[in-house]
């Protein structure tokens, strides 16, 4: 009898082990670890977290390269945005103070917006982007709140093209305050503009306001161009030469002026 | 039984070491699966059963599992499963027997997301679906590809 029971047990020993590891799985899970378990479950994991540590490590540091990576990507796009904003807070200063200056002139003008740079290679010039059909015609003076900057070179429908102050070949009628003596201003370099054809014996000095003459068909009075910055008199020459300081940087113009009338 | 010495260590330090680092979005692969597949299907259901306690047991402790009977649960079925399906490996056509070792491994993967995730199963079994399969698909492309190396049935 023991001998068959002995014999069933071995001939089914794979199905009794499954059934009792079955029970023992199952009474591990139904009845929570005691405190003595517990203890020795952290004191092994003490032991194979030290071992694990290089692995850990490494893990670690790859993780850490790939969020630097994420990071330096988003300070990136960060600095853009922050680019980004300091830029139009620099426009937007430059359209208040245009919106107040055009408050305050008499003069009948429009403003534009500079949509190209240097489209004629012979000329200093910009592309503005009103014409015609706004109004501007060919010679109409163009001003920022700064001062004169140019003129209008030609039109087309919708836009126009302004010959700018910085080119060689460019030429105003001006006049000096207090003094009101008057000359012909011409770019030099560097926002710096030479005044020739000044009587020798006439009052200019450093800090002299210069305003257009209004003595030819383009320019009205009495728009601003700069502060003197230079009286050269030197006695081989018949008049003296002023220098005066455009106050507007060329480089970075964004938005002008058209006097339509 | 000692050609299984080395397997044995390389699929437990695999286990321990390997599977943080080679885990994709927090599924980590289970070497100790395929350890004991392999066991079972050569050595029977009997020592597939003890093989598959013992190492579910040394894994819950070792990994700080707070339900310590779950693996060696998942491992016995396994071992067991796949200890009785190796008395047929010469009688089952091919494709079915490969049909009934995954249905094993699902069946097993199921118990284990069972008593892990019980109170999911009974809240949103679709959600539960998602962690069964979730946890299922990483080993199971390992098995695979093991399989395309060294076949369950030669």
């Amino acid at each position: 009898m023991l001998f068959r029971l002995l014999v069933t047990l071995q001939k089914n020993k794979h199905h009794i082990a499954f059934l009792l590891s079955v029970i023992l799985s199952l009474t591990f899970i139904y009845y929570s670890p005691s405190s003595e378990y517990s203890y020795f479950q952290h004191s092994i994991n003490s032991v194979t977290n030290y071992i694990k540590s290089p692995f850990t490590r490494f893990s670690e540091l790859s993780k850490a390269r790939l969020e630097n990576e994420m990071l330096r990507e988003q300070l990136l796009l960060k600095t853009l945005e922050k680019e980004a904003l300091v830029a139009q807070g620099a426009e937007n200063i430059k359209l208040k103070e245009m919106l107040e200056f055009r408050d305050t002139q008499k003069l009948n003008i429009i403003a534009a917006k500079i949509i190209n740079k240097g489209l004629t290679t012979s000329i200093n010039t910009v592309t503005i982007d009103i014409g015609s059909l706004n109004g501007v015609k060919a010679n109409d003076p163009v001003i920022t709140p700064n001062g004169v900057i140019g003129k209008i070179y030609s039109v087309e429908s919708e836009t126009a093209v302004v010959h700018l102050i910085n080119d060689p070949d460019f030429r105003i009628g001006v006049r000096f305050l207090p003094s009101a003596e008057t000359g012909i201003l011409r770019w030099k370099a560097n926002n710096i503009c030479e005044v020739r054809e000044v009587y020798k014996n006439s009052e200019i000095n450093v800090g002299d306001n210069v305003i257009t003459s209004g003595l030819g068909d383009i320019f009205p009075p009495g728009l601003p161009i700069g502060p003197v910055t230079s009286v050269a008199d030197t006695r081989d020459e018949f008049q003296k030469i002023v220098s005066v300081k455009i106050k507007e940087n060329l480089n970075a113009l964004y938005y002008l002026f058209v006097i339509i009338d | 039984m000692k050609n299984y010495i080395i397997p044995l260590i390389i699929a437990l330090l695999a286990q321990l070491f390997l599977s943080n680092i080679l885990s994709i979005r927090g599924v980590k692969p289970d070497f100790i699966i395929i350890f004991i597949i392999y066991f079972a299907l050569n050595q029977g259901s009997f020592r597939g059963v003890v093989i598959g306690f013992t190492l579910g047991l040394v894994i819950s402790i070792f990994d700080s599992s707070p339900e310590i009977g779950v693996l060696p649960l998942t491992y016995s079925i396994l071992g067991y499963g796949f200890g009785l399906l190796s008395n047929y490996k010469q009688q089952l056509a091919s494709l079915k027997f490969n049909i009934y070792c995954y249905f094993l491994l699902f069946f097993s993967f199921f118990v284990y997301n069972y008593f892990l995730f019980d109170s999911i199963f009974y809240n949103d079994f679709s959600l539960f679906i998602i962690y069964w399969l979730k946890n299922m698909i990483y080993t199971i492309t390992l098995i695979v590809i093991f399989q395309l190396i060294f076949p369950f049935r030669k």
